[in-house]
């Protein structure tokens, strides 16, 4: 769709797109809905583990498969992970209520950051949108996403626990108008947000409608399923396979674009791009799983020749790498996405 | 040479995170002895549970939900 006011632009292509961003939201809920209904919870979790652990993966792979990007990230790229293994294991250890707030705050701010990010390579593969329109987007996923864990059955009884945990107990009362508080302000930021959209239309902008069409997508799904699931594994199987697999594919088409573009900048990352080893670059994620479950339940015992893994601290290292992983991989993306950037730009 | 300004300078998002987790932390510990309302844990990978009057003040609020 092209006109004075639209201008559609696609992050892959037409194909992908429609599968991987704008549909699988769609799909994820459906099959979600069905999972949970029909499958045991223990396929439910194993479903989310074998696509978490690659998307956790291939974050790794990025950075530490491309020397240039290495070379850039130098100092967080050793340091980082050292930090974050150790603060697991401390807080695992004396303070696990502090671990659970900062893993859950960081992975629904990194869910909704991920999302940010795509409806950002939306706008700049278009050219839509004004300067300003990524700081409203930005505000927009805070409002939408932030009301969602405050309002929705799942996460008010997800948070109300955890104000019990810290000893800071709330009443019925006080989450009605909670809920009712977050209602009206996420309605007034939608107000403001239609407002910014007209301002960019009379102003001169085009939009690219696939970045509003893929962000109803995301939130109709953490919506309708935090609505409608009775168990988080529920919503965490659409989420998952929303977030996971977007990201898995983003992660192929930005490196086979960086190659095709720049020749490529490792061995490891060139015969990943190649067209013909997308069946490798799939069992190069399985594999990662593999790993992901000998490292983390504690298999790790039986491969070690009796002689690691028998300290009390084992277990409690071992458990900790789910938590530390996950936080390496929120930080990371934190700052290896920036759209703004030359070098980024190469791969979208 | 190693320059450990550089690293720190980098890493100063991580750095805040463990400062703030480290505040976290001790307000979670006076809580739970002034409190005692968190079962002592059971197994290395056992998550926090809540006790007694803790556990059904909360079942109290989310039955009235």
């Amino acid at each position: 769709m092209s006109s004075a006011v639209f201008r559609s632009a696609y992050i892959v292509d037409r194909k992908h797109d429609y599968l991987w961003f704008l549909g699988l939201p769609f799909a994820a809920v459906a099959f979600a809905m069905f999972a949970q209904q029909h499958l045991p919870g223990t396929a439910l979790v194993a479903i989310t583990l074998w696509v978490t652990v690659p998307h956790f993966f291939l974050t790794g792979v990025r950075v530490y498969g491309s020397p240039i990007e290495f070379s850039r990230w130098r100092e967080r790229l050793i340091l980082s992970p050292l930090l974050l293994i150790l603060l697991a294991f401390f807080l695992i250890r004396f303070a696990p209520l502090t671990l659970v707030l900062l893993v859950a705050l960081w992975d629904h701010q990194h869910s909704f950051m991920q999302q940010h990010g795509f409806a950002r390579i939306y706008d700049f593969k278009a050219g839509a949108g004004a300067r300003s329109t990524k700081n409203f987007d930005l505000a927009l996923n805070w409002f939408l996403f932030g009301n969602m864990l405050a309002v929705s059955p799942l996460f008010t009884n997800v948070w109300v626990r955890m104000l019990h945990e810290w000893r800071l107990p709330i009443s019925a009362g006080m989450v009605q108008q909670v809920h009712q508080f977050c209602w009206a302000a996420t309605a007034l930021y939608a107000l403001v947000y239609a407002g910014h959209v007209v301002w960019c239309i009379r102003k001169g902008y085009t939009l690219n409608p696939l970045k509003y069409f893929f962000l109803f997508a995301s939130y109709f799904l953490w919506y309708y399923t935090s609505f409608n699931s009775s168990f988080l594994v529920g919503y965490a199987v659409a989420h998952r396979i929303m977030h996971d697999v977007q990201y898995i594919a983003m992660i192929y088409f930005y490196n086979r674009k960086r190659v095709e573009r720049t020749g490529g900048e490792s061995s490891f990352l060139n015969y990943l791009a190649r067209s013909g080893n997308f069946k490798i670059f799939l069992l190069v994620c399985a594999a990662s799983s593999l790993v992901w479950f000998t490292l983390t339940e504690g298999h790790l015992r039986n491969l070690g020749f009796g002689i690691i893994g028998f300290d009390a601290n084992f277990d409690l290292f071992s458990y900790s790498l789910i938590s530390s992983v996950a936080m390496i991989h929120y930080w990371y993306d934190a700052f290896i996405w920036k759209v703004r950037q030359p070098q980024i730009r190469l791969g979208l | 040479m190693v320059n450990i300004s550089n690293y720190l300078r980098a890493n100063w998002i991580p750095l805040v995170i463990v400062g703030l987790c480290a505040a976290f932390a001790l307000v979670e510990r006076y809580q739970r002895r002034i409190y005692e309302h968190i079962q002592p844990r059971l197994h290395p990978r056992a998550q926090p549970q809540l006790l007694g009057g803790a556990l059904s003040g909360l079942a109290e609020v989310l039955r009235e939900l």
